[in-house]
């Protein structure tokens, strides 16, 4: 399994987090890790250097998601960072755009999406 | 014709009230007129000029002016068919006579109107109409017919002959108050008096308060703060300058004061007052500019906070549908039978249509309403992604004529849009039957129809059954949802079953659209 997709999610919301990791698994990725705040994610993807994240915009702590991508990005640029935010205002999408995102997810998002985000 | 009232007239209560200042105008400008007649009548010099060296109305004046009244009353309290000529008359006839005067003593035999109606009447420099007298009446007859004109051309040709005869009269008036003999000797006042400088000035005071609507009279007699400011300040512009030139005269002909030098003090002085009005106004629109300016940064700062406030809400709703979504995921995991699966998988598409809903609305600039078109093309999108469209040899098409449609519309045809497509995905194909070839189709028409909008499903599968007309089946879950939300938009449901089936929601549009 060579291709299987290794992927991180990054969500503060425990739900939702096993929402996507149960998702994940069942399209045939593998989920080495979640974190709920920035510091912890930027450690897990550090550590694990996957090859897709699952990013949320809005976490706990000082960092948002596109503070974590544009940390990460310089580092793994092959990084694909896939946002999954509530919010599609423009203002929003503008900030994401800075990152230049793998995909955005807009909530709720349907396993499909998922399924087709990181195939 | 008894009972029946006149088309124009303006007769009702509140009209008199609005009109009684100025009739107690008009009243004050008869009053002064029957005494000059009163005085010429019974040769009363007293009633006629109470000095001797001032000039005096003559009767010709003074009944032309009583004739003015008497029709500008008209105008004011009653103008209908049966009246509007008796005005017309009346006006007419003072201009006309007041051109007559002038023609006899300019170009007859020097005498006005009344040396050649009355004999023995002496006319002098001090006892006639003079031509602008004439002028004023030619004025105030005109300004009379056009007093109830509501083409703009006819209120400019009012208000520039009241204004003028305002002026006039007011040079009049401030000619008396300084130096009589210096205002006749102005051949063109020659022998204007004092009663009938105050007659005319109240008679075109009387026609401009009577439009107030119109031109400078609707700024000064205005709410706003500006035209409270004008008012304000009319008195010490009116009062500075004439006192000044008043007390300059006085202390010029008591050898006080230099003629000269007094009127460069006066220049002085109403350049320092003029300017002071100039700052007054300028500091007040400062005023104004500045809590204008204040206030809409409140305002912005509101906005912002409410944006803010509605974009947080928004987003708190379409996180708890993913929760809520997550947590059906969880659950459909767990079960162990297909069936249970399916079901909590289709409860996750109606959410998933609720979403939508609240996607569009954040992306929406209004926050109250979405276009159609956008709402059924995202849904609709979403539906054939999510149910295998494409895939399967399946393809979902739609045709939408956009509009506008409420947030709760929205909601409503978005659910009912997911049963009846997820239905069709489900259950209207064999599914090994379809090719490239001949592949299923389904399609979402919504469109006007009069007064109502249409929403239909179709497809070409295999139908419902044999029969032409079909209904919904009996205690799913789906057709209790079609037909309760159908009853929540009032409307018909109709379904076909011949070559694939077809539903038709008819639906009135005034429960769709915006400030229904």
């Amino acid at each position: 399994m060579t291709n299987q997709p290794r992927v991180v999610i990054v969500e503060d919301d425990a739900l939702i987090a096993l929402f996507l990791k149960g998702t994940c698994e069942q399209f045939g990725s593998l989920v080495v890790g979640t974190a709920a705040d920035g510091e912890s994610a930027l450690r897990i993807l550090r550590e694990e250097k996957p090859s897709h994240v699952l990013m949320d915009m809005r976490l706990n702590g000082s960092m948002d998601g596109v503070d974590i991508g544009m940390a990460i990005s310089p580092e793994q640029p092959d990084l694909k960072v896939i946002y999954v935010t509530g919010s599609n205002e423009p203002a929003t999408l503008e900030r994401i755009s800075q990152n230049h995102p793998y995909r955005v997810l807009i909530k709720p998002v349907t396993p499909d999406q998922l399924k087709e985000a990181l195939s | 014709m008894p009972g029946k009232s006149l088309p124009n007239a303006r007769n009702d209560t509140s009209l008199q009230d609005k009109h009684r200042d100025i009739y107690i105008l008009i009243g004050a400008v008869i009053a002064l007129c029957s005494i000059v007649l009163l005085g010429w009548t019974f040769q009363f010099e007293y009633l006629i000029s109470p000095n001797s060296n001032l000039a005096a109305m003559v009767p010709s004046t003074a009944a032309l002016m009583v004739g003015s009244a008497v029709a500008l009353v008209l105008t004011l309290s009653v103008i209908g068919p049966q009246t509007k000529w008796l005005v017309w008359t009346l006006a007419c006839l003072v201009v006309g006579l007041a051109c007559l005067d002038q023609f006899l003593h300019l170009r007859v035999n020097g005498m006005g109107l009344d040396g050649n109606i009355f004999e023995g009447f002496r006319e002098s420099s001090k006892q006639m109409m003079s031509t602008m007298t004439a002028f004023c009446f030619v004025g105030l007859g005109t300004s009379i017919i056009l007093q109830p004109s509501q083409r703009r051309w006819g209120q400019c040709a009012l208000l520039i002959l009241a204004s003028i005869g305002f002026i006039i009269s007011t040079v009049g008036l401030l000619g008396h108050l300084f130096d009589a003999s210096a205002f006749y000797s102005v051949s063109l006042f020659r022998a204007m008096s004092l009663q009938t400088s105050v007659a005319f000035f109240l008679m075109f005071l009387s026609i401009l308060l009577s439009r107030r609507d119109i031109g400078w009279m609707k700024v000064f007699v205005g709410q706003g703060p500006g035209s409270r400011n004008a008012r304000r300040l009319v008195i010490p512009l009116i009062g500075i300058p004439v006192g000044l030139c008043y007390t300059a005269l006085v202390l010029s002909k008591a050898g006080l004061l230099n003629q000269n030098f007094s009127l460069s003090l006066i220049a002085t002085i109403m350049i320092a007052a003029l300017f002071v009005a100039l700052l007054v106004l300028a500091a007040n629109q400062n005023r104004a500019h500045q809590q204008q300016s204040a206030l809409i940064g409140q305002l912005t700062q509101t906005v912002a906070d409410r944006d803010l406030l509605l974009s947080e809400v928004y987003h708190r709703v379409k996180n708890n549908l993913q929760q809520i979504n997550a947590l059906l995921f969880i659950q459909a995991q767990s079960q162990s039978h297909q069936e249970s699966k399916d079901a909590l998988t289709s409860i996750s598409g109606r959410i998933e249509s609720l979403g939508v809903v609240q996607n569009l609305l954040l992306a929406s600039p209004t926050r109250t309403h979405l276009s159609a078109s956008d709402f059924f093309g995202e849904l609709c999108g979403r539906l054939e992604h999510g149910l295998g469209g494409g895939t399967s040899h399946t393809r979902l098409v739609t045709e939408v004529t956009d509009r506008k449609i409420t947030l709760d519309a929205a909601i409503t045809l978005g659910l009912l849009i997911n049963e009846l497509v997820s239905n069709a995905f489900k259950h209207a194909f064999d599914y090994e039957a379809l090719s490239p070839a001949s592949p299923g189709v389904i399609s979402v028409l919504f469109e006007m129809d009069g007064s109502h909008s249409i929403l239909t499903v179709s497809d070409n599968g295999k139908g419902l059954s044999d029969f032409e007309t079909a209904s919904l089946p009996e205690g799913g879950s789906g057709s209790a949802i079609i037909t309760a939300l159908t009853a929540q938009l009032s409307g018909n449901l109709e379904i076909r079953s011949k070559n694939g089936t077809t539903t038709r929601i008819r639906i009135p549009s005034d429960r769709l659209e915006p400030y229904s």
